[in-house]
This record gives C-alpha cells, sequence and structure tokens, in this order.
C-alpha cells in the first residue's frame, strides 16, 4: 500500500527541512559569533538611543560584532553598561583609548556602536571600558541647520539689495562709466543665482524632511524627531533671521558640527555679514565721492562685489553641504578638504599639494605680470596665454578637483617676498577663476615666498607653481 | 435578537466540542498504537506535495517585499535596510502565517472534503466496524502530519523568500550583490529572532490539522456537508491561526525579550 | 437447530430501545440468534433494519435495553476487547462503504493487513480467494468509484469475510444484483453456514431469496418486532403486514 519511493521522498522532505533549518541557526550563529572566537569589551551610555541586545557593533566601520547585553543603570545619573563581543581578529585594533560612539546606517538605519580603532602606545583593551561620546542628535543638527539656512537667506537678501543701491546710484551718478557696469553686471548676476541657489537648497531641505513626516515618516524610528523636524522648518520660514542671529546660531553649531566633519560654515557666514557691511562702506564712499567719481572708486566697488561673490559661492557650497549632511552623511568626508583659502602654509606642508600633487607645473614670472596703479598685480595678455598653455595638462581632471596656486618672489627681505609671492598667486587665481569657471572653494591661492617645498628639487624660484591633486 | 442568542451558543458549542476534540488528539498522540505508515502517508499528502506551492509563493513574497521596500527605503538612503527588511518579514513576522494560511488552503480544506466524504458514505463506520480506531486512523494521524509538516514547510518558504529578495536586489538597477544582501539579510538576526517563529508552526500544524479534522469528521449531511466542512476547515483554521499568532507572538516575547 | 438454540447465543438483543432526537426508531426490541444459526430481518423500507445491526456491531449505542455478542455486551465494552469482538464480526453495509481512496484488492486486504501476520503472499492468496467467491476476480485492481452498484456491494462482501469472521452481518446482500448473482450470493453464504458454523444476520427484501440460508425470519414495522420464527410461522401470522412481506416469496 505504501510504496517505497513514498516513503523515501517524505523522508527526503523531513531530512532536507531539518537541515534547512540546521543551515538557518548555523549561518545567524556564525555572524552571531556564536561559533568563533571573540572577546568581550565594554563601554557606558547616557542614553542608548535604541540600541539593543543583538545590534551590530563596528570597529572602525568595518562589522565585527554585536553587542552581547546591555545592563540597565541601577540609579539615574548613572550609565548604561553595554557589553560589547568583538571578533578575535580586532583585538590589535580595539586600545584602551578607543573611542565608542552611537551611529546610525543610513538616515533612519539601524543604529550601531562604533570602536574607533585605538592608537598604537596605547595597550590593548582586555575586558576595559571604553570612553564613549555621546551620541549625536540630528534633531539639533537639523534645528541649527535650518536656522543657518534662513540667516544666510536674509544675509544674501541683504547684500542684494546693497548690491543693488549699489549699482542703481553708481548707474545714475557716474553713467559715463559704462565698462565699469559692464564688468560688475555678471557678478551681480552669479550672487543672484548663488542665492537662488540658497533657496533652492533650504526648500530642499524642507521639501525633503516634510516628506519624513508623511508616508516615509512611518519608517522613522522616532516620530517625534519627524515632529521636530516639520516645527522648525515651519519656524525657520517665517522667522527673518539677522545676520547676528546667524552668528550665534552658528556658533552653538559650530561644536556639534564640527565633530561631524561639517565645514566651517561660520567664517563664510561671518564673511558674508562683513561683506553687507563692506557694500554700505563702499556704497558710502562711493556716493560721498559723487559726481567726482574716479576709476579708483568704481574698481573697489568692482572688486568689493567679486568679493561678495566669492564668498556667496562658499555659501552655496557650504548650504549645498548641509543639505547633503541632512541626506548623506559624509558629503565632506568624501570631499577630504574644506576652504582651500584658510589653509596656513605649515598645515599646507602636510597636505597632499605637497606631499603627492596629481599634477606640477612651474611657470616663470618673465612677461607674465603687469602692475596696475593701485600697486596691485594682473596677469599680462601674454602672461595669460602664458598660463593657458600650462593649464593644458590640469585641465584633464578640472572641474572636480582641486588646484592650489602657489605664488614665488625672490626680491627683497622675507615679509616683501610674502607679500608679493601672495600678489602673484592672487593675479593668477582671479584669471583663472573668471577664465577656467572654477568654483572658488576648489581654488587656493599659497605664498611661499622664495622656498618652493624639499621634494619638488627646486632651491629657489620666481614666479608661480600650479599644483593639482585629485580628491577622492 | 434571537438569532444573535443562536450565534453564541453554537459559537460556544462549537468551541467547547472542538476543545474536547482537541484534548482527544493530543492525548491519542502519544497512545498506541501509531500510525506510523498511515502518518507517512499524510506527511506525503500535506507536507511533500505543499513543496511546490510554499517554494513558488514564499519566492514570489521575497521579490515582492523586496521592490516595496527598496522604493521606501530609497527616499531615506536606507537602502541597506532591505535586506534585514525582508529577511526579518520572512523570518520573525509574516513567513509563519503566511505558510500556515497556504497550508489551511490546500491541506486543510482537503482534510475538511476528505474526512467528510468518508463520513458521510460510511466509510469511518466501516473502519470501526473492521475494528479500527477511526480516530487514530485518520485524525492523529493528519494531525500529527500538520505538526510536522508545518515548520519544515515555514522554513521553506522563510529561506525561498529570502533567496526572492535576493535574486530581485542582483537584478533591480542600485540592487546589492548576493554576498552582501546573504550577510546584511542574517547578520542582524538573533537566534530568537528564528528558532520560536519557526517553532510557533507547531501550534499553527495542530491547529490547522485539528480544526479540520474535526469539521470533517463530524460532518453530516451528505454531499452539502462536505462542501461545508470543507470551506469551514479553510475559514476556521485560518481565522484561528492569526488569533493563535496574537497570543504567541506575545509569550514568544515574553520568554525572549527582544 | 433447535438443539443449537440451548447453547449461548450468537446474538442477543434484551428490549432494546433507539431514538434519533425525539423519533423512536427501535423501540422494546428482542430476539436471539443462536451459534450456527442464519436469521433473516424482514420489514418495510425505514422500519430499522439498519439500525439494528449497527446497534449490534456497536457502530450505536442502544437508549435502552443490552446487546450481547458472543457473550459480550457491546455497549460497555472497552476499545480495545470491542475491537477483539469485532474481528470476529464481519459486516457488510447497504452502501457497502468501500475506501474509495484504495482498490479493490486493497480494501479486501486491509483487514487482514492490519490484524493479521500474514506475509503478502498469504494474503494475496486470500484476497484472490475472496474475490473469486464474490465473482470478482478480474476487478481487483479497479478502484472502488470504476464498478457498478451491484459491483461495490460484492466487493464490500468480499471484504466483510476476509478475516472468516463467527458472526457475519449483512445489510441487503442481494440488493442491485439480477437473480443469478445474487443466487450466487446466497450459495455462498449458506456454504459459509454449513461448513464453518458462521452465525448469519441478513437484512433483506428477497424473502424468496433469503429461504435459501435462513433458518429464522423476525420482522421489524415501526421499530417493534412483530413477528419472530420460521418462514411457515410467518406466513401463518395474525399480522397482515407480516403475512404480505411472506407472500412476496412466493410471487
Ligand atoms: N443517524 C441517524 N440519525 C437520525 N435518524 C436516523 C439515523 N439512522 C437512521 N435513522 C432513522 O431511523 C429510521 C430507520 O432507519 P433504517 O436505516 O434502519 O431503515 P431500514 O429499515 O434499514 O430501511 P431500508 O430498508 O430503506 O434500508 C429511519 O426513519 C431513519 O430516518
Ligand atoms: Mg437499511
Amino acid at each position: 500500500m505504501r510504496s517505497f519511493s513514498k516513503k523515501f521522498w517524505v523522508g527526503v522532505f523531513i531530512v532536507g527541512g531539518l537541515l534547512l533549518f540546521t543551515v538557518g541557526l548555523y549561518v545567524i550563529g556564525s555572524y552571531n559569533q556564536v561559533f568563533g572566537g571573540h572577546f568581550e569589551v565594554y563601554t557606558d551610555f547616557v542614553s542608548v538611543d535604541t540600541l539593543t541586545k543583538g545590534a551590530r557593533v563596528r570597529v572602525s566601520g568595518m562589522d565585527a560584532g554585536q553587542i552581547g547585553a546591555i545592563d540597565v543603570p541601577r540609579n539615574a545619573g548613572n550609565k548604561f553598561h553595554l557589553h560589547l563581543k568583538v571578533d578575535e581578529k580586532f583585538r590589535q585594533l580595539v586600545r584602551e583609548d578607543s573611542v565608542t560612539t552611537i551611529d546610525t546606517a543610513g538616515m533612519v538605519g539601524a543604529k550601531y556602536v562604533d570602536i574607533k580603532m585605538g592608537s598604537a602606545n596605547s595597550p590593548l583593551c582586555n575586558g576595559c571600558t571604553l570612553p564613549s561620546q555621546a551620541p549625536f542628535d540630528m534633531t539639533a543638527l537639523m534645528k541649527q541647520g535650518s536656522g543657518l539656512v534662513t540667516s544666510v537667506q536674509s544675509t544674501i537678501d541683504d547684500v542684494h539689495k546693497h548690491v543693488d543701491a549699489a549699482i542703481d546710484n553708481y548707474s545714475s551718478i557716474a553713467s559715463n562709466v559704462n565698462g565699469v557696469i559692464g564688468q560688475v553686471r555678471p557678478n551681480v548676476q552669479k550672487i543672484t543665482s548663488n542665492a537662488a541657489q540658497l533657496t533652492g537648497n533650504a526648500n530642499a531641505i524642507a521639501v525633503g524632511l516634510r516628506h519624513g513626516q508623511g508616508t516615509a515618516g512611518k519608517l522613522l524610528t522616532d516620530e517625534e524627531m519627524a515632529e521636530n523636524v516639520a516645527k522648525t522648518i515651519a519656524n525657520a520660514n517665517q522667522t527673518s533671521a539677522n545676520a547676528v542671529q546667524a552668528s550665534q546660531n552658528v556658533d552653538s553649531m559650530i561644536s556639534s558640527i564640527q565633530q561631524n566633519d561639517l565645514p566651517d560654515v561660520h567664517a563664510t557666514v561671518a564673511n558674508a555679514k562683513d561683506m553687507s557691511g563692506q557694500l554700505d562702506q563702499a556704497v558710502g564712499t562711493f556716493l560721498a565721492a559723487g559726481k567726482n567719481s574716479n576709476e579708483t572708486t568704481a574698481e573697489a566697488l568692482h572688486n568689493t562685489i567679486q568679493q561678495a561673490n566669492q564668498a556667496m559661492g562658499n555659501l552655496a557650497d557650504d548650504t549645498e553641504a548641509v543639505k547633503h549632511n541632512f541626506f548623506l552623511r559624509g558629503f565632506f568626508h568624501r570631499r577630504g578638504f574644506f576652504n582651500l583659502s584658510d589653509i596656513s602654509r605649515n598645515q599646507y606642508a602636510g597636505t597632499d599639494f605637497v606631499k603627492k600633487p596629481t599634477v606640477r607645473v612651474w611657470i616663470p614670472d618673465t612677461g607674465l605680470f603687469t602692475m596696475k596703479p593701485d600697486g596691485t598685480l594682473e596677469l599680462t595678455d601674454q602672461g595669460q596665454n602664458i598660463v593657458n598653455q600650462n593649464m593644458s595638462d590640469l585641465v584633464p581632471y578640472l572641474p572636480h578637483n582641486p588646484v592650489m596656486v602657489e605664488g614665488y618672489s625672490e626680491t627683497g627681505l622675507p615679509d616683501q617676498q610674502y607679500l608679493v609671492s601672495r600678489q602673484k598667486a592672487l593675479a593668477v587665481r582671479t584669471y583663472l577663476q573668471s577664465h577656467f569657471h572654477l568654483n572658488s572653494k576648489l581654488l587656493g591661492i599659497m605664498p611661499m615666498g622664495n622656498h618652493p617645498p624639499q621634494n619638488t628639487g627646486k632651491s629657489e624660484w620666481s614666479g608661480v607653481s600650479l599644483v593639482l591633486i585629485k580628491s577622492r | 435578537m434571537k438569532t444573535i442568542i443562536g450565534w453564541v451558543v453554537s459559537f460556544f458549542r462549537f468551541a467547547g466540542e472542538l476543545g474536547v476534540f482537541a484534548s482527544r488528539a493530543f492525548r491519542d498522540l502519544f497512545r498506541r498504537p501509531f500510525e506510523i505508515g498511515e502518518t507517512v502517508d499524510q506527511i506525503f499528502e500535506a507536507g511533500l506535495r505543499s513543496v511546490p506551492l510554499i517554494a513558488l509563493s514564499g519566492f514570489a513574497f521575497g521579490v515582492v517585499l523586496s521592490l516595496q521596500t527598496r522604493s521606501s527605503m530609497e527616499q531615506f538612503g536606507a537602502e541597506s535596510m532591505v535586506p534585514q527588511a525582508i529577511s526579518f518579514g520572512m523570518f520573525k513576522d509574516i513567513g509563519a502565517v503566511i505558510t500556515s494560511l497556504l497550508v489551511a488552503g490546500r491541506v486543510g480544506a482537503g482534510i475538511g472534503a476528505q474526512l467528510a466524504g468518508m463520513r458521510v458514505t460510511e466509510q469511518i463506520d466501516a473502519l470501526e466496524a473492521l475494528a479500527v480506531d477511526s480516530f487514530k486512523y485518520l485524525v492523529v494521524t493528519r494531525i500529527t502530519a500538520c505538526v510536522i509538516a508545518l515548520p519544515l514547510l515555514t522554513t521553506l518558504l522563510d529561506f525561498s523568500g529570502v533567496m526572492g529578495g535576493m535574486i530581485s536586489e542582483m537584478i533591480v538597477p542600485g540592487g546589492m550583490p548576493a554576498e552582501l544582501y546573504w550577510r546584511d539579510a542574517f547578520a542582524p538576526m538573533g537566534w530568537s529572532d528564528y528558532v520560536p517563529s519557526i517553532l510557533k508552526t507547531v501550534v499553527f500544524g495542530f491547529i490547522i490539522g485539528t480544526v479540520s479534522c474535526y469539521l470533517g469528521y463530524t460532518a453530516t449531511q451528505g454531499a452539502t456537508g462536505v462542501g461545508r466542512a470543507s470551506t469551514r476547515s479553510v475559514v476556521y483554521s485560518s481565522l484561528l491561526v492569526i488569533l493563535s499568532d496574537v497570543i504567541l507572538v506575545k509569550l514568544i516575547f515574553f520568554w525572549f525579550p527582544e | 437447530m433447535s438443539e443449537r438454540g440451548n447453547a449461548q447465543p450468537a446474538v442477543l438483543l434484551d428490549h432494546v430501545s433507539k431514538t434519533f432526537e425525539k423519533r423512536k426508531v427501535l423501540e422494546d426490541v428482542s430476539f436471539q440468534v443462536g451459534s450456527g444459526e442464519a436469521f433473516g430481518l424482514l420489514g418495510r423500507s425505514g422500519a430499522g433494519k439498519s439500525v439494528t445491526l449497527k446497534l449490534i456491531i456497536g457502530l450505536l449505542k442502544p437508549d435502552q435495553g443490552k446487546i450481547l455478542v458472543l457473550g459480550q455486551e457491546m455497549q460497555t465494552l472497552a476499545r480495545d476487547k470491542l475491537g477483539e469482538v469485532r474481528k470476529k464480526i464481519g459486516f457488510l453495509f447497504q452502501d457497502a462503504a468501500l475506501f474509495d481512496s484504495i482498490s479493490v484488492y486493497e480494501n479486501v486486504a486491509f483487514p487482514l493487513r492490519r490484524h493479521t501476520g500474514k506475509s503478502d503472499a498469504e494474503i494475496k492468496d486470500i484476497v484472490q480467494q475472496r474475490l473469486d467467491d464474490v465473482g470478482l476476480s478480474k476487478e481487483g485492481r479497479k478502484m472502488p468509484s470504476e464498478l457498478s452498484g451491484g459491483m461495490r456491494k460484492r466487493a464490500g462482501l468480499a471484504r466483510a469475510l476476509a478475516l472468516e469472521p463467527e458472526v457475519v452481518l449483512v445489510d441487503e446482500p442481494s440488493s442491485g444484483l439480477d437473480h443469478i448473482t445474487a443466487g450466487e450470493i446466497y450459495d455462498l453464504l449458506l456454504e459459509m453456514k454449513q461448513k464453518r458454523h458462521v452465525t448469519l444476520i441478513a437484512v433483506t427484501h428477497d424473502v424468496a431469496g433469503a429461504r435459501k440460508f435462513a433458518d429464522k425470519f423476525a420482522v421489524l414495522n415501526r421499530g417493534r418486532i412483530v413477528e419472530c420464527g420460521s418462514f411457515q410461522e410467518l406466513e401463518e401470522s395474525d399480522d397482515p403486514v407480516v403475512r404480505n412481506l411472506a407472500a412476496g416469496a412466493e410471487t
């Protein structure tokens, strides 16, 4: 009645099912270090930020184990004690000075504990309790971020207004200096487009976050957070924070942001603020000069606007970064450097520009520069050609890789060398920026005096050197 | 009003009779003689013949789950959560219930109809007349088969689902490679996410087997009764599976609190 | 036959009543069938004949009265003892009640496989013998659904006789059969009775046919035994229904 094959297949079914079940047990067990060697270290947190037993532990970002247990504090004021089970192969990396943080995979991904690689001279952590850094509060960052955006917007409005006023006044008073106006116009347009980009960014943040409260908000682990963000944005849209508030906001932001590798926005916002002040002044001076306006005042206005434009560019970049930081953390991680103009010579010596430049070209200064009436330098037509020729090596890597313009001067005392080399670098940068439409953030100047870096094989130089590195 | 009272009364009568039936089945599960051969037949029917259905459904389910979670996770840059969402979805949450519902539909209906048919054509009486304990021979064997088959089928469905998700992830633009998927699917899981939710289907198997056998074994009213036993087997055992899942999830959470 | 009547009866019903949901189906039924005796149970449709047979084998339980089979009181027996008695009883259902998921051969082999330790070869011989007896030697491989009503009835009889029971209860063995085949079945029953001294209770409408093997008859009407005795006694009964039934045999 019961054929052999029926019994056989039922046997296959049962054994196969059990085997599959065992495979599951084994796979899960091996990921949980049930079978392999592991060691245990500890760390304490005030808040566990939804971490649970079994959550991942990473060592410098690499999957390394899981949380074995979480001891709840006995008393208020004590911390949660986490048992971290770490794979044996990471033993050499976990030192007593390794810092633990609670991190998130993706924006709303699972929380995990990250153990930073320790320093080589610190002793190995054998069941020690690692120091911890309090979890990074996304809500706070968003709040500050949107405040910043609002301030920036109002600052830009300010600047824009001043520039408009300046140009209006200028054209009504000095209608004869058409050339200058011609030069100013594109800059103003750039400012406007930068401002538009800023507003766009602010809106993108707002939209993105409002979205977070809607359908997709169900996926947010913390409903309260979504609500907070929505409120914040609503407030931000109404608030017309002035520039002073902006820098205050930024001050508090800096401390939390810096650990998370956001750029130093403080400086740029302050710059922008200065800029509106300078514009005021410039317009004032200009108006005071009245009908006696000469080329110097026109030139001064031109310069101011150009600087304002550059500051706007930085601001646009920064807010772009703020926006990205909300959605894809690590925008600046990938860039690996911030504002090139902020680097000191010592810092500069440590960068890849000096250590391993991708392209470096040397341009001697014969026939390169001409002195303008105000004593500053400018590229000659021939100089522009020479620079163009030398840029051919760099062009394949543009526009996304950073370029440093090093200036060199052998004449005079060190302070004079410094000033002149800076002027040379500035003149070349001004040209590059307008001619090659390079992002101001990716174009730095470095006055080198008469000291080429040691690994270049040159002991002295007069002129400029263009250096490009490939960012990661 | 009268009909409502009638419903309530018949509900409790049903519950009571089912309870008595279930306890008899449970008791007889451990009493000789064990109808080994017949049990093998029933495992063949309930288990092996369900394999294609379960494997295909699981696979399709994994694909759908992957496509849906991906589209919503993408908005957050949380694509890396997709494998975990699938594996937890399959293993921890709904894999067990889906398997049980599929088995209730396929096997429960079959048992209900078959036993009811045997009842109304006096085949059950014939067994008794031939000195066979029809309860053990028909009921206990079928319940045993369901109890054995369901955890195995659930394991199969769960893994098919994860496989379906994996293949879908490998194909869709922006998906992830198999190795990474596999790791992300299983690394966040612990044994406590895996074992209890598969083992709990033993209970589901008992429910499906018992309810279907009860309705079939006690069927009356000829051919109409056969059809009714069949549909009722599906409806009642599905309902009871879902209800008991609510309770079991709480219990499991109580024993493995994370 | 009367000398056997003194021995303990194989089947005894003592003041048995049976009610289905307030409907009295049997009322105060008493009769006894001696060991080796053949007994015909007559009555109109719905009189309670099938119920009586099911009471005897214990598929139904009486509300009142008691039933003894081979000296055992059926309704009080524990499950395993009941099984032991049932192994000695062959039962043919009115609708045959073949197991429809297995072949005719397997239906007949079923009791042998379960209750005897016989080898497959021995079982094969016995099953073939039983199928030959009822004229189904070539239908063993068919499924029950492929048989005609009369063939099914004969297959059911083959199954009932598989274990060579001491007591045989048959519910209308000749229904759906032509005269020739019915005659063969009666011959088979008679042969069993004569060679193996089987106790036989047969429910039947075919009084003429039943006369071939039955020693004694009882007539059920509306749940009561209205007459019990030899065929002669039925013909001479006061009750018109009984006389009518007996007269049916003459035509
Ligand atoms: N399981 C049951 N539930 C309720 N009533 C029943 C049941 N079995 C039989 N009856 C009733 O008992 C009565 C006697 O039925 P039974 O089957 O014994 O008749 P019968 O004498 O065998 O008739 P026939 O010659 O037509 O087979 C019928 O009226 C029938 O309705
Ligand atoms: Mg009948």
